[in-house]
């Protein structure tokens, strides 16, 4: 019980002088997040269109992996990735193993089924109608893509939050890939590993805390967005 | 535009622009050398990284980007044979041992940097009565715990990782008369004994925890580890049942010595390897402002590593200050390891070198040290400098280089010595 309450005094203690290698974690947990989040969102938001809306051969099958992958297990995909970029293996030359961006890599790739999935999902849920509607309209091929991507906005910010969330939450992969560097790779969740592991449950419980914080302020900015988003419209258009 | 729509907008580009500006800095500035070092956690887990390695390192090398990289010493290993680190940190000689005859390693030897001992802890009310039996005997405590253990009144907790704690602990099984598997743990999946899979603090919270039916738990670790986990009162329940090895226990005094060193990956075998950074790493772990702090660290009273890079001198026999060019000087004594109770460093190369300028020293005589670890060495002194005792890097240890001061040469004999 002690230390929880010790461990909730430094976290305010921390955060109040603005603790230089704390803010260095910070950031980097944020730039992990946005970047991998972004990514993930470019890659997996026409892959989901295409799985949701598409019609072509192979597509519940690509459904299906789509699928299976939100439970990838991120040790693994860790250790494929980490290997992929050992010096001498396929992508050592690129040198992104034990670097920010060899994480950002691996996040991404734990974060693109979760977007792809999820909007895959939400956009069969758009009423068939509508898009048939939009095509006998003419509209073109990324016009109804958008028209559908609209109407599913409430379902892809939750992919966006889900995506967003799995980056802060990580541990496994980014450990592996990225060595859990001090002011380099080391995220907040990793850090608060390495404080446990050293016995120090004070800091470990503030910088979980600092953890749960950023979690929770960002996943309700995207919530507030989402349910603005989707009160706005409709009652202008009322 | 409505209002809460231009809020909206204004909310979102806010979010957007403080997280990018986050990325942006974070990306900027990566351009300097990386520099990868494979460390076994004892080093992370100790502090020694956080509060000396990386501030100091850092200030005095900021070319080079220093990668730490804490796993377990079978790890590191693994990953420097890879060929995925610059350096290794390793607290495993027999492991090491291998990796230096497979030709990984840049220096013949590895450089020894500081060095601890390994205790056994176990409950308070020690039910294996190690403290009666065997209180400076690891095999015999050993064998006291498995012993109870098959009478259900004990536990064993083995990190089963291959770290350089393990291999100590498999050692010592291989010296007990408990049966064994090829792997040299106690045979047949006894039910007394537990292998962790975890570091080293998490093993020391399992075996406070003891989690098991009957009996308390007992477990290997070294001892800055224990103290640091004790120190933070995050281990309160567990006593120190067997340390200070005694020198006429099974293994020798030395059994339960755990000594570090480091090594610098062979380019032969990567030619991405960075040598001179990690020439740089090595050079500074050795060097006397480091070693010093270590030995400070946390506090000079209870360090949790003791400084081993260099070896102690004892002068039996020192230069005179004012010689007559061309005569002969002396200079005796014993050399041995900072490690006490470590070999004798047989054979090792001493030199008596000259300082004319602090960059070319001039060697002006070698010896090398007896069985019994003493040496002489001997040389004619023609001109007038700073002498001094050096070892060669490819000692069994790191160079040495101690100051004997400055002998001066008498000129008007000079002129004799040149005739």
């Amino acid at each position: 019980m002690e230390f929880i309450w010790d461990g909730l005094k430094q976290a305010v203690d921390l955060l109040a002088h603005g603790d230089h290698d704390i803010l260095v974690v910070v950031e980097t947990t944020l730039q992990v997040a946005f970047w991998s989040t972004i990514l993930a969102l470019a890659l997996g938001l026409p892959a989901g269109l295409a799985l949701g809306l598409g019609r072509f051969r192979g597509r519940r099958v690509g459904l299906a992996v789509a699928n299976s992958g939100m439970g990838l297990p991120p040790v693994v995909v860790g250790l494929v990735v980490a290997l992929l970029l050992f010096r001498g293996a396929p992508l050592g030359e690129l040198n992104l193993l034990y670097t920010l961006k060899g994480v950002i890599v691996a996040q991404t790739l734990l974060a693109l089924p979760l977007v792809a999935a999820l909007t895959a999902a939400a956009v069969q849920a758009v009423p068939t109608g509508l898009l048939e509607q939009a095509r006998a309209f003419g509209a073109s091929r990324a016009q109804v893509a958008g028209l559908a991507l609209r109407e599913a906005r409430v379902g892809v910010l939750a992919a966006t939050i889900a995506a967003m969330g799995s980056a802060f939450a990580e541990v496994g992969a980014v450990v592996l890939v990225g060595g859990n560097i001090e002011g380099e790779t080391q995220t907040l969740a990793s850090a608060v590993l390495v404080r446990v592991s050293a016995g120090d449950y004070g800091r470990a419980i503030a910088l979980g805390t600092i953890l749960l914080g950023l979690i929770m302020i960002l996943a309700a900015g995207l919530t507030f967005a989402q349910q603005h988003e989707r009160r706005g419209p409709l009652g202008r258009a009322s | 535009m409505s209002l809460t729509e231009r809020h909206r907008r204004m909310a979102a580009t806010a979010i957007a622009l403080v997280v990018l500006f986050g990325a942006i800095s974070g990306v900027a500035g990566a351009q300097r050398r990386a520099l990868v070092v494979q460390s076994t956690t004892s080093v992370r887990d100790s502090g020694v990284l956080d509060q000396l390695i990386t501030p100091q390192f850092k200030r005095r090398f900021p070319q080079y980007d220093l990668k730490f990289i804490a796993v377990g010493t079978g790890q590191a290993i693994a990953n420097a044979r890879a060929g995925q680190g610059d350096v290794l940190i390793g607290h495993s000689p027999k492991l090491e041992r291998q990796f230096v005859k497979d030709g990984f390693s840049y220096e013949r030897v590895g450089r020894t940097v500081m060095w601890n001992d390994f205790v056994i802890v176990g409950p308070a009310n020690d039910p294996a009565g190690v403290m009666r039996k065997a209180r400076t005997n690891a095999v015999g405590a050993f064998e006291a715990i498995a012993a109870a253990g098959a009478a259900g009144k004990a536990h064993f907790v083995s990190r089963g990782d291959d770290s350089g704690t393990n291999t100590k602990e498999r050692d010592i099984w291989a010296l007990s008369r408990i049966g064994r598997n090829a792997e040299n743990e106690p045979n047949g999946n006894p039910g007394w004994y537990h292998k962790a899979g975890l570091g080293m603090a998490d093993t020391l919270r399992l075996t406070q925890q003891c989690p098991f039916r009957g009996g308390g738990c007992y477990t290997i670790t070294d001892r800055g580890t224990l103290q640091q986990l004790t120190h933070r009162r995050a281990i309160t329940a567990l006593r120190t049942v067997m340390d200070d090895q005694s020198a006429r226990a099974r293994g020798g005094g030395n059994l339960m010595l755990n000594v570090y060193n480091v090594y610098a990956v062979n380019p032969r075998k990567f030619r991405s390897v960075n040598l001179r950074g990690a020439l740089a790493f090595l050079d500074f772990m050795t060097s006397p402002s480091f070693q010093s702090a270590l030995a400070r660290f946390p506090s000079s009273r209870r360090p949790g590593f003791f400084p081993a890079a260099t070896p102690r001198v004892t002068l039996t026999r020192g230069p005179r200050r004012t010689v007559a060019a061309g005569d002969t000087v002396t200079v005796s004594g014993a050399i041995r390891s900072a490690i006490p109770g470590a070999d004798p460093l047989t054979g090792l190369s001493v030199r008596l070198a000259r300082l004319p300028t602090p960059v070319t020293p001039v060697v002006v005589g070698r010896a090398r040290v007896s069985s019994s670890g003493r040496f002489t060495v001997r040389a004619r002194v023609t001109r007038t400098g700073a002498l001094f005792l050096t070892t060669p890097r490819f000692g069994s240890l790191s160079p040495l280089s101690r100051p004997l001061g400055r002998i001066t040469a008498r000129t008007g004999t000079s002129a004799r010595a040149l005739r």
